[in-house]
C-alpha cells in the first residue's frame, strides 16, 4: 500500500512535469490558452511536489507544536516558506543562466550541499532555543502563550534551500525563450507548495489545539517539548547527513 | 487522539520523496552482457543538453562524454547507478563501461554496459531504482530485449518504488 502511494506521488509529479513541458512548446503557436494551462498546472505541480519530504514541513510541524500559533499564522508561515523557497530557486536559476552561462542544475549541485548543512546548523540552534524557551515557560498554560516573531526565522531557515522543482521548471522556460511565463509559473508553483506546507502546519496546530492537550497543562507542555525536540533532531540530522552532490 | 493519529499519518506520508527526474529504462540483455539505456524527461534533458552538448550539435564527442562521466556519472556510483546487481543473493558493486550519450528529439539519453561474464550460470537479480527517490525509473517488459528468460516485478520498498529483474 505504501509503495502504491509512492508510485502515485511519482506518477502525479511526472504527469505535471510532462504536461507543463508540452504546453511550453504550444505557446509558440501564439495562443493564450497554453500559457494559462501552464499556470494552472504549475499550481497543481506545486501542491503535489511539496507533499514529498523537504520543503520545511517537518520544521513547521515541530515549530507549531512547540509554539502554539493562530491559524492565520500557520498559513502565513506556509506560504512565506514556499515563496522564499521559490525566490531562492529563481536566484540560482537566473544567476546560472545569465551570469555564469551554465545550467541551473549545475549551479544547484554546487550550492545545495553547503546551503543544506548551513540550514541544518541554524535549525539546530533554533531547536535549542525552542527547548530552552519551552522549558522556561513550563508553567504557562495554553491560553497565555503569545505570538512569536521567531516564525519569520523559521520561514528563512526552511525556505533558504532552493527548490529543485522550481529550478528545473524555470530553467526549462528560459531555455525555450519563455522566461516571463516561467517566472509566473514558478510563482503559482510556490502558491501550490504553500498550500501543502500550510496543511501540514494545520495538522500539527490541530493536535496542539485538541481538547485533550488544551485541558491538560502537563500534556500541553509535553507536546511543546516534543515539538522543540523534533526541531533539534531535524537540525542534527541535516548536519550529520550531508546530501551528496549529484546532478539529478 | 484521532487528530494525533492523523498527524502521525501525515508524518508517515511525508517520507515519500518527490521525484523531479523521470528516467525511462530500456535493456539489452544476455547471459554475459547487459546494456542499460536511460532516457530522461524533457525538463531534465534540457539542463543536461545545455551542460554537456557544448557545441549544440546533438552529438556527443568523446570529450563531451568524458566531461559528463566526470561531473555526473561517476557521482552515481554511491547510488549503484540505479542498477542494483545481486549474484547468489550478494550485492555486487557495479562497474559500468562503454558510456555513450545521445540525443533523441528533446530527450537526453545515456547508455552503459555491464559485464555479466564473471557471473555466468549463477543466480542473478538486477534492481532498478533510486533509493533517494529523487529520480523515478520506469521499466516495462516492452523495453527489454533479452535472450535469457527472466521475470520482472515491481518492487515494494515503502518510500520508493522500482523494478526487479530476475534471471530464470
Amino acid at each position: 500500500m505504501l509503495s502504491t502511494l509512492a508510485n502515485t506521488f511519482a506518477q502525479a509529479n511526472h504527469y505535471f512535469n510532462t504536461a507543463i513541458a508540452e504546453h511550453f512548446h504550444a505557446i509558440d503557436s501564439g495562443h493564450f490558452q497554453p500559457a494559462l494551462l501552464i499556470i494552472v498546472l504549475a499550481f497543481g505541480y506545486g501542491v503535489v511536489h511539496a507533499l514529498g519530504p523537504g520543503h520545511g514541513k517537518a520544521l513547521v510541524a515541530g515549530y507549531l507544536l512547540a509554539n502554539p500559533s493562530k491559524r492565520s499564522h500557520v498559513f502565513q508561515i506556509g506560504f512565506l516558506i514556499a515563496l522564499v523557497h521559490t525566490l531562492s530557486a529563481l536566484v540560482v536559476t537566473l544567476c546560472a543562466a545569465y551570469l555564469m552561462n551554465v545550467s541551473a542544475n549545475r549551479l544547484f549541485r554546487d550550492v545545495n550541499p553547503p546551503l543544506f548543512q548551513l540550514s541544518g546548523g541554524l535549525i539546530l540552534l533554533l531547536g535549542c532555543w525552542l527547548v530552552y524557551s519551552v522549558f522556561k515557560e513550563r508553567r504557562i498554560v495554553s491560553e497565555s502563550v503569545g505570538a512569536h516573531t521567531s516564525r519569520f526565522g523559521v520561514v528563512m531557515l526552511a525556505g533558504v534551500v532552493p527548490c529543485p522543482g522550481v529550478i528545473t521548471l524555470s530553467f526549462f522556460a528560459i531555455t525555450l525563450g519563455h522566461m516571463g511565463i516561467g517566472m509566473v509559473a514558478a510563482f503559482f508553483m510556490s502558491l501550490g507548495m504553500g498550500l501543502s506546507i500550510s496543511l501540514a502546519g494545520l495538522l500539527a496546530q490541530s493536535v496542539q489545539a485538541s481538547k485533550a492537550i488544551v485541558t491538560q497543562p502537563k500534556w500541553f507542555w509535553a507536546i511543546r517539548f516534543l515539538g522543540a525536540l523534533c526541531v533539534v533532531l531535524l537540525g542534527l540530522w541535516f548536519l550529520t547527513h550531508p546530501i551528496p552532490q549529484r546532478a539529478f | 487522539m484521532s487528530k494525533i493519529c492523523v498527524c502521525l499519518l501525515l508524518c508517515a506520508c511525508s517520507v515519500f520523496a518527490h521525484p523531479h527526474t523521470f528516467i525511462t529504462v530500456s535493456l539489452d540483455l544476455n547471459e554475459t552482457d547487459m546494456n542499460v539505456r536511460w532516457l530522461f524527461d524533457e525538463m531534465t534533458s534540457q539542463s543536461l543538453l545545455e551542460d554537456f552538448d557544448a557545441d549544440r550539435n546533438g552529438i556527443f564527442s568523446p570529450k563531451e562524454t568524458e566531461t559528463f562521466q566526470k561531473e555526473v556519472f561517476n557521482d552515481l556510483k554511491q547510488f549503484s547507478f540505479f542498477t542494483h546487481l545481486k549474484v547468489s543473493g550478494k550485492s555486487i558493486p557495479l562497474k559500468p563501461t562503454h558510456l555513450f550519450l545521445w540525443r533523441e528529439n528533446n530527450a537526453f539519453g545515456v547508455e552503459f554496459h555491464v559485464d555479466l561474464k564473471p557471473y555466468v550460470h549463477q543466480k542473478k537479480a538486477i534492481g532498478f531504482w533510486d533509493e533517494s527517490f529523487l529520480c523515478a525509473l520506469s521499466l516495462e517488459k516492452e523495453q527489454i530485449r533479452s535472450s535469457v528468460k527472466y521475470t520482472l516485478k515491481e518492487v515494494d520498498n515503502a518510500y520508493y518504488y522500482g523494478y526487479l529483474l530476475e534471471f530464470l
